[in-house]
């Protein structure tokens, strides 16, 4: 029995649908200006996505992905096997890790630095300076690098000489290497990283501020009790997305500053893709580990994700 | 009816005929190469050549020029991969062009040598050589004979010999010693300890020397001088091994070493490239130092500019132990282009060979190798001479002669020419060529190109060069243990089987008995 109240089954989906499709209409400007980002998600995520097949498959042009024959988990277990590939895992974790709980900390500090500055002027020059190395490439940081460090000829170690110290080769000594790679890409990139806490800063109502001062807070009462909770979302936010990319120790990066000397403590999954997957032309190879490194960061998403909504009460979704 | 229906098929056979033969004739032939002359850029639209390439082999020339080394390697890998290979390419990695093979990407060229009878003839008619780009049976390249190999060697700075009043080195114990002097006499006078006795890095280019597993080139010539240069040892016949299993490369090894410990080498020579060495030798920083004719032709300018009455010149390979002595090894093979099956299958062979038949000799030869008469250069007395045109533009316009050299004197002697420096005097490029190139005991090890990589040559390339490397800066002990230890590695690399995948290969094409 159906009167207007109670509407079969049927006729309340099709009234719903057409609730739906009426509110696209209402609202079709911002899917419009959605429908770009779509587009560049499905043909430059999810199309390749189907290409990925050729990690199972012993990848032949002229057949093509579909026609090139299985080989089952084959290159997975290659990779798995490889002489290296503990040690691989491991520079990779370490120099990631590093680089998130090192390198995060300093761009915290410098987004408050700058929202705290009541000197406008030199807050923005602070800015300004302190992001313009990321536009830098890895080629041009390491020339920089080598003219700081260099044994013969570098700023540090004609230092080191002129107080009686041996020079040091911070960029060829196994003990010294990571730290190299972890400074300079803090370096490289605190700048940059700090836009996105600045802009979490610069939510914040003033008027909490404004409130915290009449009850006499202090400066860094201020820091604790108001900007650091208004920045929580975006450093959970942050953090999620960089674990999503935990097997991605920054391969341009490794890639211009390593050298034989430094493999043991610089080899990363990516270095080791590009010499014996795309140098050795084994692109099946290649794809495999991508495909592995991907599920890893998808893993640590979702655990991370998890973890965070328990304990911090905030997550990605 | 009947009559004008025949009359239109005849007319639309016609038309299509002449269409046909129009299309024919306009097909686009696309050619790779790697820079012929990497200091100039690739040739624009108008080019000359190309409307002389047209007239020759019917078709448009679509030339792409890569850079040499692994970035072309990865250029043409990129294209092999998305199976949009050229239709005619140079290719120089030899793993990838058993893999193209193998992937059936490439065509055999058999059918080829006979529409080009003269370049046949004068090219491919060595059993051997083309036993090199045979694989079951077929040939699938054009190896071609001209290599400008063995173009590298130790240079010196003369004028900081005589200065201190020393002799060339022609021992590895001279070596040490005029290298010890250069670093720490103050061999410029600039009063300034800022000199080194040797520089040389890491490096594996593979055009005009064969790099072999370890240090890479610019150390071979000291595996040379204890016996072992190169990665494989043809002379052991049965007991073919990889050169570091023997003593004697423990010995070369030990002896790098001794030049690090004596600090007469630039520390920074496990981290710098090869632009960074060259930057070095022309301030002036180097007393001996590895480099090609080609390179020093290049740098030539500024270590003039740098070093007013400097003098650098070529050394031979110093003696070892033994009364060893080598610069390294080489490959007695040049060029080599392949076509792509495709290419083959669109029916493009026959301008392929067109094309290749009119580069071997006569004007299309001298066009490709010497650029436009009267423009690039001139005649003198039968001798291909260059003007005095812009030199990048001369070398703009023979950016395609890998398809012509054959390696002739009058090819060297254009592409070195005589370098001269600010205050009147000269050297002849070609003349640095002949003395490396005789005088350096240059081992053939054509062989190599036929020994297939391993599946983890990659991790192989490295286990041994970071041994090296961390042996010589002294990260690892060098001694019997740790010797041992290195050698005992090469297991966990299944490196017994890459030798024996070695040794068959070389027994198969005749290179080892």
């Amino acid at each position: 029995m159906t009167d207007v109240l109670h509407p079969s089954p049927t006729a309340a989906r099709a009234t719903a649908r057409q609730r739906g499709l009426q509110r696209a209409w209402r609202h079709r400007g911002l899917y419009l200006m959605l429908l770009p980002g779509l587009v560049w998600f499905v043909v430059f995520r999810y199309w390749p996505l189907w290409n990925a097949q050729i990690a199972f498959k012993d990848f032949q042009p002229v057949q093509g992905i579909l026609h090139s024959p299985w080989v089952g988990l084959g290159n997975f277990t290659q990779f798995f096997h490889s002489y290296y590939f503990t040690q691989l895992m491991t520079n990779t974790l370490l120099i990631s890790f590093a680089k998130l709980l090192i390198g995060l900390p300093p761009a915290i500090v410098l987004a408050v630095a700058i929202h705290e500055s009541t000197r406008g002027r030199l807050a923005r020059f602070t800015q300004t300076v302190t992001y313009l190395p990321h536009f830098l490439s890895w080629v041009i940081v390491f020339g920089i690098l080598l003219a700081m460090l260099s044994p013969s000829s570098g700023l540090v170690n004609r230092g080191l000489q002129a107080t009686g110290l041996d020079p040091v080769n911070f960029l060829t000594d196994p003990g010294r290497f990571r730290f190299v790679v972890i400074f300079s890409d803090i370096w490289k990139e605190t700048g940059w990283s700090a836009i996105l806490f600045l802009a979490a800063l610069i939510g914040i109502s003033p008027s909490l501020y404004e409130a915290a001062e009449v009850d006499g807070a202090t400066r860094w009462q201020r820091i604790r009790h108001i900007s650091l909770p208004g920045m929580l979302d975006v450093i959970v936010l942050v953090t999620l997305l960089r674990l999503g990319h935990i097997l991605d120790a920054g391969f341009y990066q490794i890639y211009v500053l390593y050298s034989l000397p430094v493999y043991s403590v610089a080899d990363v999954i990516d270095t080791w893709v590009y010499r014996q997957g795309i140098q050795n032309f084994q692109f099946s190879l290649a794809t495999a580990v991508g495909l592995f490194k991907g599920l890893i960061g998808l893993l640590m998403i979702v655990v991370a994700n998890r973890v965070a909504r328990r304990y911090a009460g905030q997550g990605l979704y | 009816m009947t009559r004008t229906l025949h009359a239109l098929t005849v007319l639309v056979s016609l038309g299509s005929a002449v269409l046909g033969q129009a299309a024919a004739q306009s097909a686009d032939l696309n050619v790779t190469l790697y820079a012929a002359n990497p200091e100039a850029p690739a040739p624009g639209s108008g080019w000359e050549t190309a409307d002389l390439i047209r007239a020759a082999s019917g078709a448009n020339l679509k030339f792409t020029m890569i850079p040499t080394g692994a970035d072309g390697d990865n250029k043409i890998g990129a294209l092999a991969a998305a199976n949009s290979l050229p239709d005619l390419f140079e290719i120089r990695n030899r793993t990838l062009f058993y893999q193209l093979i193998r992937q059936g990407q490439i065509a055999p060229v058999g059918p080829l040598l006979t529409l080009m009878p003269q370049r046949t003839r004068a090219r491919y008619s060595s059993t051997t050589r083309n036993g090199l780009v045979n694989e079951n049976g077929q040939m699938y390249g054009l190896q071609e004979p001209a290599a400008l190999s063995r173009q590298y060697g130790i240079m010196v700075r003369q004028d900081w010999l005589d200065r201190l009043n020393l002799r060339a080195p022609t021992t590895l114990e001279d070596f040490l010693n005029v290298a010890r002097a250069f670093t720490e006499r103050d061999p410029d006078g600039n009063g300034r300890k800022d000199t080194y006795g040797y520089c040389g890095v890491i490096d594996f280019d593979n055009s005009g020397i064969f790099p072999s597993l370890g240090l890479g080139n610019h150390f071979q010539w000291i595996y040379g001088a204890y016996g072992v240069p190169g990665t494989w040892n043809y002379r052991n016949g049965t007991a073919f091994a990889a050169n570091l299993r023997s003593p004697a490369y423990r010995q070369a090894t030990e002896y790098v070493r001794k030049l690090v410990d004596a600090r007469v080498m630039d520390p920074d020579w496990a981290t710098m490239k090869r632009s960074d060495l060259r930057n070095r030798w022309q301030q002036g920083r180097c007393g001996m130092f590895f480099e090609s004719v080609g390179g020093f032709n290049a740098g030539f300018k500024n270590f003039d500019a740098n070093n007013p009455r400097g003098d650098a010149t070529f050394i031979a390979a110093p003696t070892g132990p033994g009364n060893h002595r080598s610069m390294g090894t080489y490959a007695n093979a040049g060029t080599l282009l392949v076509v792509s099956r495709k290419a083959m299958d669109a029916g493009k062979g026959q301008a392929i060979a067109k094309l290749l038949e009119w580069a071997n000799s006569g004007p299309g030869y001298m066009q490709l190798v010497f650029g436009t008469k009267g423009l690039d250069y001139t005649l003198v007395k039968g001798v291909p001479t260059v003007t005095n045109r812009n030199a990048t533009e001369r070398l703009t316009d023979t950016q395609l002669k890998y398809l012509s050299l054959n390696g002739s004197t009058q090819e060297l002697k254009a592409r070195y020419a005589t370098a001269r420096y600010s205050d009147g005097r000269s050297v002849s490029l070609s003349d640095l060529l002949a003395f490396t190139q005789r005088r350096n005991n240059w081992i053939d090890r054509s062989g190599d190109l036929v020994v297939p990589a391993a599946p983890n040559q990659a991790d192989i390339d490295r286990y041994v060069s970071e041994s090296l490397v961390q042996f010589v800066l002294g990260q690892r002990p060098l001694n019997d243990s740790s010797w041992k230890s290195f050698q005992d590695g090469l297991n966990g690399l299944n490196f017994t089987a890459y030798e024996k995948n070695a040794a068959a290969a070389l027994r198969a094409n005749g290179y080892l008995k």
